[in-house]
């Protein structure tokens, strides 16, 4: 078969919405790298400036401008929980196929994952290296009642079959058949339902702000660039049920009044994107997508674009900048994307598991999802655990379900003969807990309490082995490696704490401390958005807890 | 936008500012100062740098928010000195300094650098810097004038944001993501836009400077001189600064009413010319048959007995006058005195004078295209062009049309030989064959009737020769299309219409000018139409009296009371008879124009015609900078000094007076001002006339010319005045407006289509090294339909032939010229058009491949 022609490629997203991403995918997997004439070709078909899209595309990792190296060279993860099981050591066997590093892959409960292509490979050396079907998460082991793995464990649920057999799309039919959007929105709010993102804000809320906004058309967008290190709780959802994304989605455009929606994908995620094209294809051919749904009124239309390598790109307002072709820095706020987000336009922005949550609560009464909490907060939340635990994996954990519980009983505690040195929180960017506060509740509130966040979930454990500067060195380099440049304070300071976790800095121990705390005020207190708000966590956390460390190795 | 004031709180004073005012700027409303780098009054907040947190209480206690970013709210209360902003201030710039060279010894920033001064005023005093400093690159061209230093860049993006907000040519960009992030331009694709050296400007350090100015300056060592630009017709207000004799650099200068504070890079770069080597020094006499240096009262004297032996011989009007639209009000105005008091004649005149049908009273007012970042929008919802290219002409007004198309909506009507750039925006484009002003005009003015559904006999009678059938096949426009264009305008609320000297000049000049005026009648926009000249004085040398038709004021000849108000001011009797315009001069020069006086202007060199005319007269004597080749062929050279170095005003297209103070001067030059050596040549003619200064020509300027009554050079300010249209502006009266059939083109022939390009082979810009590259190629531009045809590809030699003469050009193709036409601009380097032009409408070439 002939590759297709540039104009091909050209009209065939031109007229698409959202399509600078998706044309650049084109051209880099049709010439495996992005070529000059490529980009002045798409530039005025696409009406972007050049100097603006050669900018763009630089910013992105995953493109490749040197035909030398093509997207078929291997990208191996070396996230944190990779690196203790030799991410390095495998990306140095790979070096002789031009092989590059990659931040966390969304793969840590089964490591190490390297992208080839469009396929991704699991293997701790290149002997090893498989292409295993994804984990499914094993039975909640407290056998607590679930809401999102409550059906995902189903033979066949990615399947529009196994999905309607199990309760799929009755949410979606309940709310076309019985409820206006103000009682979707209603009933979403009185559940407690919050973004299972990371910033907790509360759904119905959104989605109240948005149906009221001003504006059409209104958009839904799921955000699916999961890039927090040590999270893989969303790459799990949209390989085992897709439709409820989709049903999720929509409920929420239904409820907001939106007529198309984008599943906004992380790149490292191409077999999600397989299954979720499928997904999709069978819900037009069921007429849960399209024109009158469940012939109703309602009309709604899902698109997939593929992210490129930036863990910036999960901020909401970046995700937006990226899916409009622009360089994608996160926005200024106010004004917020409810009522200026897609090209402007009202525009509800959920994470996958928020999303996910969705049908099951329309099914049934908002104090069912209320009351799935142990404490105060409402619902359950999954957790993407991994490290040194004998059991890593994703677990649905209600709110306020001690921390304790969820590493020793629950995933089996440390590998025999050692001890949990540390755990992280919100993957990276809640940095760690040790010592007396790893004994905390999983909610915010508990979290909080100890100068941390529970955030998208993400808990890396690292136990007594474990070289704790080591590590926060490496995490404070993925900040560095990911601030997007706009904001001074990031851009300056991920890097200054780095090199401070380098061996640079004063020598003088208490001067050390002091400029390091310099920073991370100063980064804390003027930085434009949540990354370089929260990347001094890790480095703050470990002269904390290990002052030993810190004083060691310098 | 309601009305009604929003009031705050900051720093414990009550402010009361519009809604929509961001806290910046309401804050600096009561002297107090956010300190600020990515912000700028003059492009939109993207709150990266952080420096200008403060606090705002809010219901969860007080929040920091970027001032540069968030609008007031009724009620906001803000902190900007509390210890928090303090040390959230302190560690900004803390980090800031972190990578910056601190080169500052050798930045031509340092001394008037906003990082410098925020880290004295709010910066920590201590460095934590241990740690080699990043390095990038330093000396990185940009352009051929801009120089970027990524060193010292802050990554502020002002210079991006400006080249995006206001020229809409995106030609920087962020490349790379965090701390790797640079500015840079696209690989090969250099700043080209003609204003982009504001971001010099506007650079909060100095990580972009001047290639023609850098390492020449100190910023407090220069003496700073507010004057003009000298090169078009907007009147830009720029600052010169000069040490030592010299023109250090040139930078923009604020009026809300003209430019904003933007200036175009021809404006900033191109004054090499000023201290050049090639300027005159010495007056020059013609003795055995070479130009010798000579003293002043030799050099007097020999104009003294040059125009009395030609008047006594030949009568009055065998002697001509030539201005100069790039010469001041002054010396200008006393051209015309000299000619009209001491010679007694009316043949005085300058390029584009006479011999186009302009308007008395220019364009209505800048400020009603220009659309501020905070200020009230445009006047126009359409701006019709017909014949002008403000991205040659006048870039500044270009910078104001692009802003008002994309912030605030305003539709283009573009009737242009040529597609101009300004035909990228949407709207309508007319395309006509140069000659074919008239018949278009009265075709649109027909269809706008058409389309309002309006009877008027007249109009319908003195557009009815402007049939569908005549616009195909006269004008080479789709009468679709003109259609088009007149619904444009007839459902705009309030269109502007403006017109250059290329649309009216010659024979049918006055006939386009009266289809301007019907069409502009019939839109019920009479006072909206404007006429934009194409030099720094254009409109104040016809105020002034440089015309052979008209006295100062634009009082016609028989005028009696203008007669009369100078025949008291001067003295004497005036002479009647019209005199000859600038080409009747030149063309009838060596015959019955004997002598000519030539002031700031070159013949010579526009056409090779003229040359020969010139060689053949019995006496010139050329007021000049240079040697041009007018001056090579003239019996006395007076030496002049340039708009830099001598008092004097100019009027901009909008009317607005405005001075050009002297801000530098040559000790070893004995070169003298335009005005003192006219008044010197009066005085050796037995006349002595009463000036002391500029100011005391002016003076008398404002009483010469009532519109000008009371406007000295005090009351001018720095800001200028402009004078009141009404007071000359002719009554609106429908006009005849009828031209003869074209002669149709014949086999391989092209219309040629000529104009200005604001980067041509002239003294002014050619003497600039830096810019040399960037001189418009002595090149043909032809689409490639025609090239095909004729057998040309791009950068071919080819011989370019008229009726009336040849010249040997490059060859260059481009979709951007119409089919059927030639694109020869003028003062190309050694090759002027003017060989080819015989003063007809329309002129068709041949091309050849050599």
């Amino acid at each position: 078969m002939s590759l297709p022609a540039d104009q091909e490629l050209i009209e065939q997203w031109r007229g698409e919405p959202a399509p600078l991403l998706p044309l650049l995918h084109a051209f880099h997997d049709r010439d495996g790298y992005l070529s000059d004439h490529a980009l002045r070709l798409i530039a005025p078909a696409l009406g972007i400036p050049l100097a603006d899209l050669y900018g763009t595309v630089t910013f992105y990792h995953h493109f490749a401008r040197d035909p030398r190296r093509t997207q078929d060279a291997p990208r191996v993860c070396t996230g944190p929980v990779c690196r203790l099981h030799g991410g390095e050591e495998l990306l140095a066997a790979l070096a002789h196929e031009g092989a590059t590093a990659m931040p966390c892959a969304g793969r840590c409960d089964d490591p190490v994952p390297v992208l080839r292509g469009h396929e991704v490979l699991i293997g701790a050396s290149p002997a090893t290296m498989t292409a295993p079907p994804p984990r499914l998460p094993s039975p909640n082991p407290g056998g607590r009642e679930e809401c999102i793995f409550a059906e995902i464990r189903t033979p066949d649920r990615a399947t529009l079959a196994g999905y309607e057999r199990t309760g799929g799309y009755a949410g979606l039919t309940r709310a076309l058949d019985e409820m206006t959007p103000q009682a979707v929105i209603r009933h979403v709010r009185e559940s407690g339902l919050a973004g299972r993102g990371g910033a907790g804000f509360p759904t119905g809320v959104k989605w109240r702000a948005v149906a009221d906004a001003e504006g059409q058309p209104k958009y839904v967008i799921c955000n699916a660039d999961e890039g927090e290190p040590g999270c893989f709780k969303d790459r799990v959802i949209l390989d085992f049920d897709p439709h409820a994304v989709i049903e999720g989605m929509l409920i929420a455009a239904y409820a907001t009044g939106a007529r198309a929606g984008f599943i906004y994908l992380r790149y490292e995620y191409p077999q999600s994107q397989v299954i979720l094209e499928r997904a999709i294809e069978e819900a037009y051919a069921a007429g849960y997508l399209g024109e009158h749904i469940l012939d109703s009124g309602f009309h709604f239309d899902i698109y997939i674009r593929r992210g490129a390598g930036a863990y910036i790109c999960g901020e909401e307002t970046a995700l937006l900048n990226s899916l409009e072709g622009k360089h994608p820095f996160p926005r200024n706020r106010p004004p917020y994307p409810v009522t200026h987000g897609f090209e402007g336009k009202p525009t509800a922005v959920n994470n996958v598991e928020t999303l996910a949550a969705v049908p099951q609560i329309l099914r049934r009464e908002p104090s069912w999802y209320q009351n799935l909490g142990l404490g105060d907060i409402a619902g359950t939340k999954i957790i993407s655990l991994s490290g040194d635990v004998q059991r890593p994996g994703n677990y649905e954990v209600p709110f306020g379900l001690p921390l304790q519980t969820l590493l020793y009983d629950w995933a089996g505690g440390p590998l025999p003969g050692r001890t949990i040195q540390a755990a992280t929180m919100a993957g990276l960017s809640g940095g760690f807990l040790a010592g007396d506060d790893l004994d905390v509740t999983l909610d915010e509130p508990g979290v909080r309490s100890k100068g941390s966040f529970l955030g998208a979930g993400g808990i890396m454990v690292f136990d007594d082995r474990r070289d704790m500067r080591a590590v926060t060195h490496n995490a404070i380099a993925f900040f560095a490696h990911e601030s997007c440049g706009k904001c001074f304070p990031c851009r300056i300071g991920t890097q200054r704490l780095t090199e401070r976790l380098n061996g640079g800095g004063p020598a003088d121990a208490a001067a050390w401390h002091a400029e390091v705390a310099d920073i991370a005020f100063t980064m804390k207190e003027t930085s434009a958005c949540g990354l370089g708000m929260a990347a001094p966590a890790v480095v703050e956390s470990f002269v904390r807890y290990f002052p030993d460390q810190v004083a060691g190795k310098r | 936008m309601s009305d009604e004031l929003v009031t705050l709180t900051i720093d414990d004073k009550e402010v009361q500012v519009a809604p929509g005012t961001l806290i910046v700027d309401a804050a600096a409303a009561v002297n107090v100062e956010i300190p600020i780098f990515c912000s700028h009054p003059k492009l939109d907040p993207v709150a990266c740098c952080r420096m200008c947190l403060v606090e705002v209480e809010g219901p969860r206690g007080p929040m920091l928010q970027t001032a540069c970013s968030v609008p007031v709210r009724e009620g906001m209360v803000v902190h900007t000195d509390t210890e928090q902003v303090q040390a959230t201030q302190e560690a900004n710039l803390a980090f800031i300094l972190l990578n910056h060279p601190l080169d500052c010894p050798i930045c031509d920033k340092g001394g008037e650098c906003p990082l410098q001064d925020q880290t004295m005023r709010f910066g920590p005093g201590i460095s934590q810097l241990v740690e080699p400093k990043r390095h990038k690159q330093k000396d990185y061209h940009i352009s051929d004038t801009i120089v970027l230093d990524q060193e010292r860049c802050i990554i502020c993006w002002r210079c991006i944001r400006y080249l995006e907000e206001w020229e809409d040519k995106p030609q920087l960009a962020l490349f790379k993501r965090g701390g790797a992030t640079l500015i840079d331009i696209q690989p090969g694709q250099p700043v080209d836009a003609k204003t982009g050296g504001n971001i010099i400007d506007i650079c909060p350090v100095g990580a972009l400077t001047s290639k023609v100015a850098r390492f020449g300056f100190r910023p407090w060592q220069v003496e700073r001189t507010p004057s003009i630009d000298p090169h078009f017709s907007t009147g830009d207000n720029i600052r010169i600064d000069t040490r030592t004799y010299a023109i250090r650099r040139i930078v923009g200068r604020e009026n809300m009413g003209v430019n904003d504070q933007w200036i175009a890079d021809k404006t900033r770069f191109a004054w090499a010319w000023v201290n050049s080597d090639e300027r005159l020094t010495t007056p020059l006499v013609r003795k055995d048959g070479e130009l010798q240096p000579a003293t002043w009262s030799e050099a007097l004297q020999a104009v003294t007995d040059g125009l009395k032996r030609v008047k006594e011989r030949q009568g009055a009007d065998a002697v001509g006058g030539i201005g100069s639209a790039k010469l001041s009000n002054e010396a200008n105005y006393l051209l015309q005195r000299f000619m009209r008091q001491i010679v007694g004649t009316n043949n005085v005149d300058h390029r584009d004078g006479g011999d186009v049908a302009a308007l008395s009273t220019g364009i209505p007012s800048l400020a009603a295209v220009m659309q501020p970042q905070y200020g009230p929008p445009p006047q126009y919802d359409v701006i019709m062009l017909v014949g002008v290219d403000p991205s040659e002409e006048a870039p500044i007004l270009d910078l104001h049309i692009k802003r008002a198309v994309r912030r605030s909506g305003t539709t283009l009507v573009i009737a242009h030989p040529r597609h101009i750039e300004l035909t990228r925006y949407p709207g309508s484009y007319l395309g006509y064959r140069p000659g074919s002003e008239a018949t278009l005009l009265n075709g649109l003015a027909r269809m706008a009737l058409a389309v309002k559904g309006e009877e008027n006999q007249t109009v319908s009678q003195l557009t009815d020769d402007a049939t569908d059938e005549r616009l195909l096949n006269l004008c080479g426009v789709d009468p679709e299309a003109v259609e088009g264009a007149a619904r444009l305008l007839v459902e705009a609320k309030n269109p502007l219409i403006l017109y250059g000297p290329m649309a009216a000049q010659g024979a049918t000049g006055e006939q386009v000018r009266n289809g301007l005026t019907n069409l502009a009648m019939v839109l019920d926009c009479y006072e909206n139409l404007g006429y934009l000249g194409l030099n720094a004085n254009s409109q104040g040398c016809r105020d002034v009296g440089v015309l052979p038709d008209a006295l100062p004021g634009h009082a016609p000849l028989d005028d009696e009371a203008a007669r009369t108000l100078l025949a008291e001011l001067w003295g004497g009797e005036l002479p009647t008879a019209p005199g000859k315009t600038y080409r009747q001069m030149l063309d009838a020069a060596g015959d019955d124009i004997g002598a000519l006086l030539v002031m700031g202007a070159d013949p010579a060199g526009e056409r090779p015609e003229w040359a020969a005319n010139l060689a053949q007269l019995d006496f010139l004597a050329v007021q000049e900078l240079f040697l041009t080749d007018t001056a090579r062929l003239a019996d006395v050279v007076l030496p002049a000094v340039s708009w830099a170095e001598g008092d004097g005003t100019f009027t901009n297209c909008e009317r607005r007076i405005q001075r050009a103070p002297k801000a530098v001067s040559n000790p070893a030059s004995k070169a003298a001002q335009d005005w003192m050596i006219l008044d010197h040549i009066a005085a050796h003619m037995g006349m002595q006339w009463p000036y002391a200064s500029a100011q005391g020509v002016l003076e008398e300027i404002t009483t010469a010319i009532p519109a000008y009554a009371g406007l000295d050079w005090t009351a001018l300010g720095d800001q200028g005045v402009q004078w009141n249209a009404e007071t000359v502006r002719p009554r609106p009266a429908y006009r005849r407006c009828r031209q003869d059939d074209l002669p149709a083109a014949g086999e391989g022939e092209l219309a040629l289509v000529t104009g200005t390009v604001a980067y041509d082979g002239g003294t002014l810009f050619r003497l600039t090294q830096a810019m040399r590259d960037m001189i418009h190629a002595a090149a043909v531009t032809l689409n490639p339909d025609d090239a095909a045809q004729a057998g040309v590809k791009d950068n071919d030699a080819v011989l370019v032939r008229s009726a009336h003469g040849e010249l040997r050009l490059r060859a260059a193709v481009s979709e951007e010229i119409e089919p059927g036409t030639a694109w020869i601009p003028e003062s190309l380097p050694g090759a002027p058009v003017g060989a080819l032009l015989n003063g007809r409408e329309q002129e068709f070439v041949t091309i050849t491949p050599q």
